[in-house]
C-alpha cells in the first residue's frame, strides 16, 4: 500500500514538472515569436516611410517644371532641389537618405512660403495642385515616421521588460533606433 | 434622505461622465459630430443623409467633425489620430474619409483613408475644398460649406470607387438607433411610463446612461489612413 502511494506521488510530481517545463518552453517560443514580429513591424514601417520619401522625390520634376514658369520662385531654390534629388538617388545608406530629405525639406519649405506670400499664385490651378500634393506628401511622411517611432517604442519597451528581457538577450534582439527629426527634441 | 437622493444621483452622473469622457480625441458617434454648435440638427441630418447614401452604395465611410481647436496637436496630427481612434472605413479596404473643421484656428483638413487615395489624390481634394468649402467658411456659412464638400467628395467616391454596398442599415426606422419599429415603440413606451410613475425623476437616470448609450451609434469599420488629403485655412 505504502509502495503504491509512493509511486503515485512520483508520477504526480513528474507530471507537474513536465507541465511546468512545457509551459516554460511554450512561453519562450511565444515571446520569441512576438519579438520577431514586432521587430519586423519596425522594418516594414520604415519601408513605408521610404515609400513616402520616394513619392516626394518623384514629385520634383513636375515641381521644377511647373513652378519654374513663375518668377516669384527663386531659381536658386529650384537648382538646389534638382541637385538634392540627384543626391538622393545616389544615396546608398538610410542615413544619407535621411540627411538629403532633411535638406530637401528646408528648400521645399521656401517654395511653400513663397506660395503663401503671393495670393496671385494661389489662383493658378497647376501651382495650387502641386502645393497640395507637396504638403500632402510631407504630411504622409510625418505620419509614417510617427508610426515608425511608435513601433520602435513598443519593441524597445518589450525587450526591456521582465521577463521578456531574457528571451531578448538570448535571441540577440537589440534596441531599435528612433527617427529623430532635425528640429525636434528626441523622443523619450 | 429622499431629499438627498436626487442631488446625489446628479453628482454620480457627473462623476461617471467625467470618467468615460477621458478619450484624448473625439469619439465620432455618428456621421456628423459638431462639438461647437455651428449646425442645427436638421442641417446635420442633411449632411448625414449624404454620408448614409455613400455608405450604402460603396461601404465608404465619410465623417464630418467640427471642433473648437485642434491644439496642441495641430490639425494634421489631430485628424490622423481621430481617424485612427475611430477607424473610419472598412477594415482592409481603408475607405474612410474625415472632413475636419477647427473653428478657432480657421483651419480645415480632409484626411483620406489609404483605400481612397487613388481616386482622391491630394490635388483633387484641394480643388474640391477650394471650390466648395473655403468660400462658405469665409462667410461663416458652415452648413453650405460642409454640405457641398461632403456632396462633392461623396459624388467622387460613388462615381469612381467600387466598394462593397451596405444596405443593411436601412432596415431601422432611425438609422443610428439599431432598433426595429416595434422595439422602438416598446422603449419609448417604457420611458414614458417610467417618467410618469416616478414624476420625472427617472430622467435623472438618463443622465447616467446617456453617455454609454451614445457610444452605440455608428460602428465604424476599422479602416486606416496615412496622412493623405489636404489642409488649409480660410
Amino acid at each position: 500500500m505504502a509502495l503504491a502511494n509512493k509511486k503515485l506521488y512520483t508520477i504526480t510530481a513528474l507530471i507537474v514538472i513536465l507541465a511546468i517545463a512545457l509551459a516554460t518552453v511554450a512561453w519562450l517560443v511565444l515571446t520569441y515569436n512576438s519579438l520577431v514580429r514586432e521587430n519586423e513591424k519596425v522594418d516594414s514601417q520604415w519601408a513605408q516611410v521610404q515609400n513616402q520619401y520616394q513619392r516626394k522625390i518623384d514629385l520634383i520634376p513636375t515641381l521644377v517644371s511647373t513652378v519654374g514658369a513663375y518668377q516669384q520662385f527663386e531659381a536658386s531654390t529650384l537648382t538646389n532641389i534638382t541637385q538634392l534629388r540627384t543626391q538622393w538617388m545616389n544615396a546608398t545608406t538610410t542615413e544619407d537618405q535621411v540627411n538629403v530629405t532633411n535638406q530637401l525639406d528646408s528648400q521645399l519649405a521656401t517654395i511653400i512660403v513663397t506660395y503663401e506670400n503671393y495670393p496671385e499664385l494661389q489662383s493658378i490651378t497647376a501651382v495650387r495642385d502641386l502645393i497640395y500634393e507637396l504638403t500632402g506628401t510631407e504630411n504622409r511622411i510625418s505620419v509614417e515616421r510617427m508610426r515608425y517611432n511608435e513601433y520602435v517604442q513598443d519593441f524597445n519597451a518589450h525587450i526591456k521588460s521582465f521577463p521578456a528581457s531574457f528571451v531578448a538577450g538570448w535571441g540577440d534582439f537589440e534596441e531599435r533606433e528612433y527617427y529623430q527629426s532635425p528640429n525636434a527634441p528626441p523622443p523619450p | 434622505m429622499r431629499a438627498l437622493a436626487a442631488p446625489a444621483l446628479v453628482l454620480l452622473a457627473l462623476v461617471l461622465s467625467q470618467g468615460t469622457a477621458s478619450a484624448e480625441y473625439p469619439t465620432l458617434v455618428y456621421y456628423v459630430t459638431d462639438q461647437v454648435g455651428v449646425l442645427t440638427s436638421s442641417e446635420e441630418f442633411d449632411i448625414q443623409s449624404v454620408c448614409v447614401e455613400v455608405y450604402e452604395q460603396t461601404g465608404a465611410e465619410i465623417a464630418v467633425l467640427v471642433v473648437n481647436t485642434t491644439l496642441p496637436d495641430g490639425i494634421d496630427m489631430f485628424a490622423v489620430k481621430t481617424f485612427e481612434q475611430n477607424g473610419l472605413g472598412q477594415e482592409g479596404e481603408d475607405d474612410g474619409l474625415l472632413i475636419l473643421v477647427s473653428v478657432e484656428e480657421n483651419a480645415w483638413r480632409i484626411e483620406v483613408g489609404y483605400g481612397l487615395e487613388g481616386i482622391l489624390p491630394d490635388s483633387k481634394v484641394g480643388d474640391i475644398v477650394t471650390a466648395n468649402l473655403v468660400p462658405y467658411l469665409a462667410v461663416s456659412d458652415y452648413y453650405s460649406g460642409l454640405y457641398y464638400t461632403t456632396y462633392a467628395v461623396g459624388l467622387e467616391i460613388v462615381t469612381n470607387y467600387s466598394g462593397t454596398p451596405h444596405t443593411s442599415e436601412s432596415q431601422y426606422p432611425i438609422p443610428w438607433i439599431p432598433l426595429k419599429t416595434w422595439q422602438l415603440a416598446v422603449v419609448i413606451g417604457a420611458i414614458v411610463v417610467l417618467g410618469v410613475l416616478t414624476k420625472g425623476r427617472a430622467f435623472l437616470l438618463w443622465m447616467l446612461f446617456s453617455r454609454n448609450w451614445g457610444g452605440g451609434g455608428k460602428n465604424w469599420g476599422g479602416g486606416r489612413s496615412g496622412g493623405g488629403g489636404a489642409r488649409g485655412r480660410w
